[in-house]
């Protein structure tokens, strides 16, 4: 029954760890994560047990109560007894829609269990298959939840036999995928047992469920389930209260959700970089209460009231207002003004909270999502949780402006806030026409974010029409160019080769990156992308868009001083490459040789970015450039007769179809198409399909566009940007 | 571009320091040529660059300034365009065209093109401030220019001039940064950025005991000559521009020479 607790009685609870658990939910979008999350809350005391499954309780929101799906990660503390033991579950409800990743990979990193819930017809999605080997990446045990179950008696009239057959089969792909992704020595430990009742099945929407387990004790079969849908809603009902599904899930995490002091032993190796056997090491592995305060925050947002809220897991110590603390990335000391716990959508002033608990803290306005926040005492020794790296990168920009003018310094505000709360959103100024541009992973990602706009600051805005964000890059090495300074004093020699695909990898999953000890580097590139250890060695600068920078001058004078000038050169030729102002992705600029004048005030930055640049461009120009387009991975599902009218509009949207699969009664297609391709994409498949289809997208890969489109497509982008049509020559960087 | 073979003439002209400073020789150049291009963006002059062009008679649509971007950036290419035509282009420089902030990249270029090329001298501030306090031109080591941080990082190179020159007891002189956006280097700031540098490096090269001249408003009306203390001299108000001189080991006629600038 459901139990009313306070917070102080809560807060005892979180400082006992075995009694304690972190866990989140993550889906394919529709598949019924946030109902799911509600039938726990409503157990839990937070909000009535009946409106659940409608109310939508953590879809606080209203842009996402209208889209049904769930926009913002939200945190809520959960209270529940098994054995007549109390518990605290931290759950963080994270967002299923495929141009979100982002945000599911940070509430990864704070989670020590996930349920994974799959709509018993649909199946695994891709975005089941993207997030689960996330989690396991994590260390994130995944426990499976079969949500739905209503609509295989409702819609499809399966018979006990037929539902467990269709059981079996998603269980069976789950363990396939948990085999092939887990690391070894977990692989066995987390395959799916339904028999240990590690799998529940259930409709969380009408809020009953069970595992094998519960349904031996209390006697339930299948055909019992069936019966309840052929008498009616009162018969529904009264199985929800014979099998509750929070139940069941919650038991089921306890059970085989480690506490947090056991996972982090085997987690904090895994997510953090630094000396497991130094004192903050120590403390980690051990959750220490009385250890320095770590914290990772997965989560920063704006509140009306409160201002920036910052969410995460404090891995050691205790956090309480007043203290200390120091942001590793920002490097900046700030101090803690509030701390609290989540209820539901709001959170709970508490005076002090302890390690292994997920947190909200105040006064932290100067860190983002993925900050690693540390006791200041502490401060030199600590290695920041690791650059959080993402799979999903923006690839989509529109040019927003207030309706009404007056509005203007409103809309600035709220897109500052809104790129704050979601990092994934890049709020540009386009310096030259004064537009603001706003970048996202998608068209729906920018979609919401327009119509929380509206709703949330009440700026109602005009668009320009989606525009695609291409790469530049290039598929050969070049000749060494000169690069000259304005005043002919400083010479850089400079040439261009493409990164590997492995060394790319590398830096995406953060394996490889900036702040990251220069030999451990040039060890993994050694290793893992047949790098050189000497050239490795002598990286300069790994940059955001994936681009690095090699020093393999020797003994050059004044080089020191003029470094983060020449970097700074480097990463203005990254952000707008020579063919078409697009930022440059996947390059290796190597640095041969310098003449660099003896006074500083003839090589001052006016001097040095240019001439930088030009060597840069002039070796782009020569190592056979192009463009590189965003693809999707189109994963979609029809009835077996569709599949030509699905390959024809493939065909001509330049798609690659992959695989052909039978899945059940449905086949099962995946396809590579351009996102350039995409934006009518839905509403033809809907209509090949007679809405009998039903698919999932997500960003896959940056691809050379087709040479035949190339030169086209580079013309078209230099006449929206107002640049001169025909891109520069080689020539045009070489110095008279 | 490919130009044709330059049948023009070049003239780079030192301006001097003010006015007066412009020699016959100069003021003849000047009138001789067809365009006049005046390069302001490195330094100052008095009373003001126009104003005695216009002294000397030569009339204002003769006359274009030139910005860094058409002589470093676009290799003075206008300059050769018009030279190349036949004419005679004149470049004006404040000071001596070839002191301080060089042009000689331009002038290879143009000879490269078979330009005529002619040099004007004039008072610069280099051997204005030598002569002005007495010191011996022989007795100085190599010059560097003090600048302003830039990106973060302050550059070391004066300093480690500075010390090399103190080793062997000559005097050494500091050009001062001029910023687009910070204008010039005031002299008080550039010893306080010197003594950030000594309080890096920690040789003793630049303490708050090392005495600096400072060169302020060279040649101008309100022209001062202050010998001080480095740690006076952070304090001070001053007027810039500047340029400052570290004395080395002094000679006594030197000494007697600098002495009555002392405050």
């Amino acid at each position: 029954m459901v139990k009313y607790k306070m917070v102080p009685e809560i807060l005892k609870m979180m400082s006992n760890l075995d009694h304690v658990r972190n866990i989140g939910i993550i889906a394919h979008v529709d598949h019924g994560k946030t109902t799911t999350s509600d039938a726990l809350l409503a157990a839990a005391g937070i909000i009535s047990q009946k409106v659940a499954g409608e109310a939508l309780a953590t879809d606080y929101l209203e842009v996402e109560q209208k889209r049904g799906i769930t926009v913002k990660a939200a945190n809520v503390s959960l209270y529940h007894e098994m054995e007549g033991k109390p518990y605290v579950i931290n759950l963080i409800d994270t967002p299923g829609h495929v141009d979100f990743t982002g945000k599911v990979t940070r509430s990864l990193r704070v989670l020590d269990g996930a349920i994974v819930v799959v709509d018993a017809v649909e199946g695994i999605m891709t975005q089941t298959e993207t997030v689960l080997r996330q989690a396991l990446e994590e260390r994130v045990r995944p426990l499976l939840f079969i949500n739905k179950v209503d609509r295989l008696i409702k819609e499809l009239k399966y018979t006990p036999a037929q539902i467990q057959q269709r059981f079996v089969e998603i269980i069976k792909e789950v363990n396939k995928l948990i085999s092939s992704q887990a690391e070894p020595e977990f692989r066995d430990k987390w395959l799916l047992d339904p028999a240990k009742g590690q799998v529940a099945f259930g409709s969380a929407k009408e809020k009953w469920g069970f595992t094998i387990p519960v349904s031996m004790k209390s006697g339930l079969k299948l055909s019992d389930v069936i019966e309840a849908y052929n008498k009616g809603k009162d018969a529904v009902e009264e199985l929800a209260k014979r099998v509750p599904i929070a139940e069941a899930l919650l038991d089921m995490v306890i059970k085989y959700v480690p506490n947090p002091r056991d996972a982090q032993k085997y987690r904090i190796p895994k997510i953090w970089k630094g000396d497991v056997n130094s004192s903050i090491g120590k403390a980690m592995l051990e959750a220490d209460i009385n250890g320095p305060a770590v914290m990772l925050i997965n989560d920063m947002r704006v509140d009306p009231h409160a201002g920036l809220v910052a969410t995460g897991r404090l891995f050691s110590g205790k956090m309480e207002s007043g203290k200390e603390v120091w942001l590793v990335n920002t490097k900046v000391p700030q101090r803690i003004l509030q701390v609290s716990l989540y209820m539901g959508p709001t959170r709970e002033v508490a005076d002090v909270i302890t390690a292994g608990n997920i947190l909200a803290v105040l006064g932290l306005d100067k860190a983002r999502a993925g900050e690693t926040v540390v006791d200041l005492a502490y401060k030199d020794e600590m290695a920041p949780f690791e650059k959080l790296h993402y799979v999903s990168e923006p690839v989509v920009t529109i040019a927003v402006e207030p309706k009404n003018t007056k509005d203007l310094p409103k809309l600035i505000e709220s897109l500052h806030r809104l790129s704050i709360e979601d990092p994934n959103l890049v709020v540009k100024i386009n310096e030259e026409t004064g537009e603001y541009l706003l970048s996202g992973m998608g068209p729906l990602h920018l979609e919401i974010a327009l119509t929380f706009l509206k709703d949330n600051y009440g700026v109602e805005v005009t668009t320009s029409p989606p525009v695609i964000v291409y790469r530049e890059s290039v598929r050969a090495v070049s000749d060494v160019f000169e690069g000259k300074s304005p005043n002919k004093h400083n010479k850089f020699y400079i040439s261009i080769e493409p990164l590997n695909e492995e060394t790319i990898k590398l830096i995406q999953e953060g394996q490889v990156s900036n702040d990251q000890d220069f030999r451990d580097r040039a060890k993994v590139l050694r290793d893992k992308a047949s790098w050189d250890y000497d050239e490795a060695r002598r990286i300069w600068l790994v940059d955001d868009n994936i681009n690095i920078f090699v020093d393999k001058t020797t003994g050059l004078q004044y080089l020191r001083e003029i470094k983060d000038t020449i970097l700074q050169g480097f990463r203005l030729a990254m952000k707008e490459g020579p063919l078409a102002a697009e930022p440059v992705r996947g390059i290796k600029v190597i640095l041969h040789d310098a003449v660099i004048h003896e006074d500083p005030a003839h090589r001052g930055p006016a001097q040095i970015y240019p001439a930088v640049r030009n060597a840069i461009f002039a070796g782009m120009l020569s190592a056979k450039p192009t463009i590189l387009e965003p693809i999707q991975k189109l994963d979609i599902r029809m009835p077996m007769n569709y599949l030509g009218n699905v390959t024809a509009i493939l065909t001509k949207k330049r798609g690659k179809i992959l695989t052909v699969t039978e899945a059940g009664d449905l086949t099962r297609l995946i396809a590579e198409v351009p996102v350039a391709e995409s934006f009518d994409l839905a509403s033809e498949l809907r209509s090949a399909t007679v809405g009998k289809a039903f698919w999932g997208l997500e960003f896959s890969r940056w691809a050379p566009v087709p040479d035949s489109i190339l030169p086209e497509l580079i013309r078209k982008i230099r006449e929206r940007k107002g640049l001169p049509l025909e891109p520069p020559k080689v020539s045009d960087f070489l110095s008279p | 571009m490919h130009l044709q073979k330059c049948d023009g003439e070049i003239f780079f002209v030192g301006l001097g320091l003010m006015e007066k400073h412009i020699t016959a020789e100069a003021a003849e150049a000047l009138r001789a040529a067809d365009k006049i291009y005046v390069e302001g963006y490195t330094s100052f002059y008095y009373p003001d660059v126009y104003t005695s062009l216009k002294n000397l008679g030569i009339p204002e649509e003769k006359i274009k300034n030139v910005s860094r971007r058409d002589l470093e950036d676009n290799s003075g290419e206008e300059l050769l365009r018009h030279a190349s035509m036949g004419n005679k282009v004149a470049l004006a420089t404040v000071g001596d065209p070839f002191i301080a902030t060089t042009h000689l990249a331009l002038r290879l270029r143009f000879e490269r093109y078979g330009c005529r090329v002619r040099y004007m001298p004039s008072v610069n501030i280099f051997s204005y401030s030598i002569s002005k306090t007495g010191l011996f031109s022989y007795k100085f080591g190599e010059s560097a220019t003090v600048v302003y941080p830039r990106d973060g990082i302050l550059s070391t190179y004066p300093y480690l001039v500075l010390e090399e020159n103190l080793k062997r007891g000559l005097h050494t002189f500091f050009f001062l940064d001029i910023d687009e956006k910070f204008g010039p280097l005031n002299a008080a700031e550039a010893v306080k950025l010197l003594l950030r540098i000594e309080s890096e490096e920690r040789r003793g090269a630049f303490t708050e005991g090392t005495d600096v001249i400072i060169v302020e408003r060279a040649s101008w009306p309100d022209e001062r000559i202050i010998l001080t203390s480095a740690g006076k001299a952070k304090e001070k108000r001053l007027n810039p521009p500047h340029s400052l001189i570290v004395p080395g080991k002094l000679h006594f006629m030197e000494k007697e020479s600098i002495e009555v600038f002392r405050t």
